[in-house]
């Protein structure tokens, strides 16, 4: 106490005595600075002024110290050099005494000022669009990608903004803009020959390691073009077939199966209308020309919102715009078929069309060579057709059509001693689907596209016979026809909005009027006889269409949770109307990713799917005979929820590795009875099938090398499938495996370039078998006698009997193909030799089983033995094409 | 002995003198320790200023009064207890060892090492520079956590109000001890944390040393330090209370120095230009509310 009294006066003193040395120091704020700093940072600025100055900066975290900078000034008053360093980094300052306190230049919350740059980002040479080409923002490390229309926006602070612009197979492009109000900006990239390593920056993708989604991944053009196949011809189900998860139905065949789910569970997307029927030649071949193709989607494990109505996957096929520069095309001649494509501008920048062709000519060959009166054959063909118009920046407008059809006739005529006798049948099958479209921009954010379509499936079976007597002038004509199939007419609404890079919104509904039309059956039978006509018309009993009303909405937004986590949240709502019935169904798609470290990402995923439309069929390939029949009051829609997790790696440079494992669980999934069959009557089909609970689950490893000379994947999927039906109902209620349940199943598909001239592709793919039902057991089934006879006491007969359905595991198989291209620049383009060979070491694998009885030996030695035989349908298949780009 | 040098910094030697020290109890002993105690505030004169020989006068007299009344009452002085309030303090023990007293700070220690180790309680915040003696270990009790040297120059923060004990070693090597997490051995320009909720023992290494003792030049260094340390550091420094309000702001992390005595009103107040935050005081409580 006393203490503090006495030093009290001597306190004050003391402090007007530092008070004064302060004023002294604060009056050197004239100091004079020289500096020579080049590439520096804040941080040593800092550190030079404070040695110079004696002054103290004071900072908060808002700073970063790491912050570069350039100061080089000699003998400066220190406000000015203050000035001139801090102000170019939006760093304001303030000199109060011995401090210098730093602060962010006061910008306030809404008031800084943000433009929208958005336009398209297109193939410097040919003017398409690019469907998934990344932008990215370094000053702001904010991102976005192109939509399927090639269209981006993305909304990014004022000032002078650098943007990166990468695709795969491209050279990356960098702008640099002056910000300062809402730009419209074209981006156009060059294509280069090699797969560089390109960095590929952005958020927001749909598919791939980058994404948010879950299994989906894109399926390169290359990788198409260089997967040996069949008979040479590049096919896009078949490389699909190469990804892990997915298998092809039956050796051969252009089928899918993906993730334990059936043939008709993947919605296949053509310019995003539905085909219902992707195949060719009883399912060897699919119906894509990939020259028309741009950009193949597929997704599998977690589904974007605005898919719907399959359960097992989604695969988005986008064809070619056309040419906006240049007038070009191709010519391919292979062993099957042969093919044309061509497209160009029709008014430079405004108007281009796309158009290819390709048509099977074995039956072109063989004519020659059939008898005049008796003709037979087999021919499909496909054509794309597209015209697109750019009314401006804001408006365009697309017209598709696709027809493709599989053709078998015969023709028979005869001349019988003046009874003339003519005999057709011709069989008919495939799509024919046409789109219009119209993107407008709503806004620099907004991006709409409107979507009028129409696509069909349908099969016809004609017969007509014809007889005429010249002596007794009678006109016989027998004529029937047998046709079914299915009719979309659809409309759609869709909505991109991009509110700020963070957000990635996808929104909009669509209304779809099915007609299924399972089977029509008309016959006519006409006689003429002196100028009489009879005439009678028989119609089928089951020659009744029914109409479905399909009306879906959905909503989803890809956005991020800080710089780390991004997750895509989704609802998909759909009413599905049959006459007797109305389904509704609320299906939540979310899929989170967590990028743990800047090489390694986690996913997880739920996604539920609904389907309302069912495929039946009887055969072990799809069958152009295989009926679409709609959910009815009885049938209810099957339904699967799918949960995946998965992790990815992509450390080791141009390499992606990843592990994905799922479980799906999927309810309402039909079968047919035991016993019963389809056999190309849907009549009381309902009766015929019954509704179970089915399980998928399993794990997928893929490495795929992506950049380089060369380039490819290896996979290997652990899978299982099952289902399960009522006690009383299919395999007593017992779970079975379902038909193409496989254990384990590797794809290893590698392409390697030598040089411009030559590249070589090979594939080679393992899986252990599928199941099928074989009988273990002969029964014998008396049957008691009906005739009256009283010495007949009836019969006994031997039949199968079958405790388990899908009892037996087939065997495994195994095939490598291998292709090389020559490659040879031409005086007006590029020509192409291609060699491939398919199942090169001509392995025979199982494409069906079934039990005989053999017989050996004579006399007394005789002895039958049942065995089982296996089929093998393609052996070693060499083939030669030749392709012509000019 | 080390001997102020009044010269060198008059508000040293105010500090010095306003430390009270209390000598208890033996006769001897606390004659003992006056004698040391004269001998330290006489030992060098100030000439510049007179006031400072009334303050010595005033201050001895005042001792001598404290004493007296001590001498009368005591009957056993084994320990010295010397505490400080906003100022700090240079101590020498027995051995010839000195430790800086932080502010607000208190230590205790016999008034002579006649054991087998040297023992020393302290609350609050010292610098120790402690002569080097294999046989007579240097043993140090700061709360819940003791530390034991042979010899060597280390830095313990331990303020009742941190949520740790901080142990920062400078030179040489010191072992921490704690019940129930075992033995920790520092190397120079680490430092230990016990941290008192969890009850964990944490080695930290690449310790900012220079910034666990600015206080002994009287500075205040924070290096992207966040607000509620800095707030922490100020309340034992200036014997305040300071609240925060929200979760947020506390995390925000200040760079600065402050170098020259600014009162706590002055380094609010720069802080707040610099950062996101403004302050008030209520009932001698500073209370800092986000911007």
């Amino acid at each position: 106490m006393y203490m503090r009294r006495f030093y009290i006066p001597f306190l004050i003193f003391l402090s007007v005595f530092l008070f004064n040395t302060d004023r002294i120091t604060a009056g050197n704020h004239v100091n004079k600075i020289t500096l020579d700093l080049k590439s520096g940072t804040l941080k040593e600025f800092i550190r030079e002024i404070e040695q110079q100055t004696q002054l103290i900066f004071i900072y908060g975290e808002d700073i970063d110290p790491a912050t570069p900078l350039t100061c080089v000034t000699n003998n400066n008053l220190l406000t000015d050099v203050l000035h001139e360093t801090l102000s170019p980094l939006s760093i304001s300052h303030l000199i109060r005494d011995k401090h210098i306190i730093l602060n962010r230049q006061p910008v306030k919350a809404g008031e800084e000022k943000t433009y929208t740059v958005s336009g398209y980002i297109l193939d410097a040479v040919s003017h398409e669009t690019l469907i998934g080409a990344h932008l990215f923002a370094p000053s702001t490390n904010e991102g976005t990608v192109t939509n399927e229309y090639g269209f981006y926006s993305i909304t990014l602070p004022a000032g002078n903004i650098k943007l990166n612009c990468t695709y795969i197979g491209f050279q990356p492009g960098i702008r640099e803009i002056e910000l300062n109000q809402n730009i419209s900006l074209t981006i156009y990239l060059n294509p280069s020959n090699e797969l560089d390593a390109v960095v590929v920056y952005g958020t927001k993708p749909e598919t791939g390691i980058k994404a948010t989604q879950m299994g989906a991944m894109d399926i390169s053009l290359t990788a198409i073009n260089n997967t040996p196949t069949l008979l040479g011809e590049a096919d896009i189900m078949k490389t699909i077939q190469m990804m892990p998860g997915v298998q092809a139905g039956t050796e051969g065949s252009a089928g899918i199966h993906v993730r334990g789910g059936g043939p008709d569970e993947n919605l296949i997307l053509l310019d995003g209308v539905p085909l219902y029927n992707v195949e060719h030649l009883f399912g060897f071949f699919s119906v894509f020309t990939p020259e028309a193709i741009k950009k193949v989607s597929l997704f599998k494990g977690s589904f974007p919102a605005r898919f719907g109505v399959r359960l097992s996957s989604v695969i988005d096929i986008r064809t070619n715009d056309g040419d906006m520069q240049r007038f070009h095309g191709t010519v391919g001649i292979g062993l099957l078929s042969s093919k044309l494509q061509l497209e160009g501008p029709i008014v430079k920048e405004r108007t281009s069309f796309h158009l290819s062709a390709r048509r099977s000519y074995w039956d072109l060959v063989a004519r020659p060579f059939m008898q005049e009166d008796d003709k037979f054959g087999y021919y499909f063909y496909d054509v794309n057709a597209k015209i697109n118009h750019r009314f401006n920046d804001r408006s365009r407008i697309f017209l598709s059509v696709y027809n493709g059809k599989d053709k078998l006739y015969s023709r028979y005529e005869d001349d019988y001693q003046g009874y003339l006798s003519k005999d057709e049948i011709n069989t008919r099958w495939g799509n024919f689907m046409t789109a219009l479209k119209w993107n407008y921009q709503l806004s620099p954010k907004l991006f709409s596209n409107t979507t009028v379509a129409y696509t069909e499936y349908m099969f016809t079976a004609e017969s007509d016979y014809r007889e005429r007597s010249l002596k007794h002038h009678i006109n016989t004509e027998y004529w029937s026809q047998y046709s079914s199939g299915i009719q979309d007419w659809s409309y759609r609404f869709d909505l991109d909005y991009h509110p700020s890079p963070q957000h990635y919104i996808k929104t909009g509904i669509g209304y779809l009027y099915h007609c299924f039309k399972p089977e029509v059956e008309t016959s006519r039978i006409k006689t003429e006889e002196d100028n009489t006509t009879t005439e009678q018309v028989h119609n089928s009993l089951t020659n009744n269409k029914t109409f479905g009303h399909e009306v879906s909405l959905y909503a989803e937004d890809n956005f991020d949770i800080g710089t780390q986590f991004s997750v895509n949240a989704g609802l998909h709502i759909s009413l599905f109307n049959v006459p007797s019935k109305t389904y509704a169904s609320l299906q939540p798609r979310i899929s989170g990713r967590y990028q743990l470290t800047n090489h390694t990402a986690l996913k997880a995923a739920y996604t539920k799917m609904s389907q309302y439309s069912h495929l039946l069929s009887n055969y072990l390939i799809t069958m152009p005979t295989d009926l679409w029949v709609p959910t009815t009051a009885q049938i209810k829609p099957m339904q699967a929820h799918q949960y995946s997790i998965g992790a990815y790696y992509t450390r080791l440079k141009g390499w992606e590795f990843s592990a994905e494992s799922y479980y799906k669980s999927m309810h309402n999934v039909l079968e047919y009875k035991d016993g019963a069959s389809f056999l190309g009557s849907s009549h009381n089909w309902e009766d015929k099938v019954e509704m179970g609970n089915g399980r998928a689950m399993g794990i997928e490893f893929m490495a795929e090398k992506t950049t380089g000379k060369t380039t490819g994947w290896i996979a290997y999927t652990l899978a299982k499938s099952d289902r399960k039906f009522s006690e009383e109902g299919i395999n007593n209620g017992k779970r079975f495996p379902y038909k193409y349940d496989r254990r384990h199943h590797i794809n290893l598909s590698l392409n390697h370039k030598f040089s411009d001239k030559m590249d070589i592709g090979a594939s080679w793919e393992f899986y252990t078998g599928g199941t099928t039902t074989i009988a273990e057991q002969v029964t014998l089934i008396p049957y008691p006698d009906k005739s009256g006879e009283p010495w007949w006491t009836g019969t006994q007969q031997e039949a199968d009997y079958i405790e388990n359905r899908n009892n037996y595991r087939m065997p495994e198989s195994h095939r490598l193909n291998i292709g090389i291209n020559f490659h040879k620049k031409k005086k007006y383009g590029i020509r192409t030799w291609n060699i491939s060979v398919y199942n090169i070491y001509n392995a025979m694998n199982p494409t069906f089983l079934y039990r005989t009885t053999e017989y050996e030996g004579s006399g007394e030695n005789y002895q039958t033995r049942t065995v089982l035989k296996k089929v093998s349908i393609l052996p070693f298949i060499p083939s030669v094409s030749y392709t012509y780009k000019f | 002995m080390k001997h102020i040098q009044p010269e060198n910094d008059p508000d040293q030697i105010i500090n010095h003198f306003s430390g009270r020290i209390r000598s208890t109890h033996s006769a001897a002993d606390a004659e003992a320790c006056y004698q040391m105690f004269r001998e330290k505030s006489t030992g060098k004169k100030t000439k510049r200023i007179p006031l400072f020989r009334y303050g010595i006068a005033a201050a001895i007299v005042l001792l001598l009064i404290v004493s007296a009344f001590f001498l009368k009452n005591a009957e056993q002085a084994k320990t010295v207890t010397v505490t400080t309030a906003g100022y700090t303090t240079t101590v020498t023990l027995p051995d010839g060892s000195h430790i800086q007293l932080g502010h607000y700070s208190e230590i205790e220690y016999p008034c002579a090492f006649a054991k087998a180790t040297r023992p020393v309680k302290l609350t609050g915040k010292a610098y120790f520079d402690v002569t080097h003696n294999p046989d007579q270990p240097f043993i140090v009790t700061a709360g819940e956590v003791t530390i034991q040297v042979l010899g060597t120059q280390f830095n313990v923060n331990a303020y009742p109000e941190n949520p740790y004990i901080k142990t920062t070693l400078l030179e040489g090597s010191v072992s921490i001890n704690d019940k129930s997490n075992g033995t920790l051995l520092l190397h120079p320009n680490e430092s230990a944390l016990f941290w008192k909720e969890s009850n964990r023992l944490v080695r930290e290494q690449a310790t900012d040393v220079q910034q666990d003792i600015a206080w002994r030049g009287k500075k205040l260094i924070f290096n992207n330090t966040t607000l509620n340390s800095i707030s922490r550091e100020l309340a034992n420094h200036f014997n305040i209370e300071i609240e925060i309000t929200g979760p947020v702001l506390g995390r925000y992390r200040f760079t600065a120095r402050f170098e020259n005595g600014e009162s706590p009103e002055e380094i609010l107040n720069i802080l707040q230009a610099a950062g996101n935050f403004t302050w008030a005081k209520q009932d001698n409580k500073f209370i800092l509310k986000h911007k």
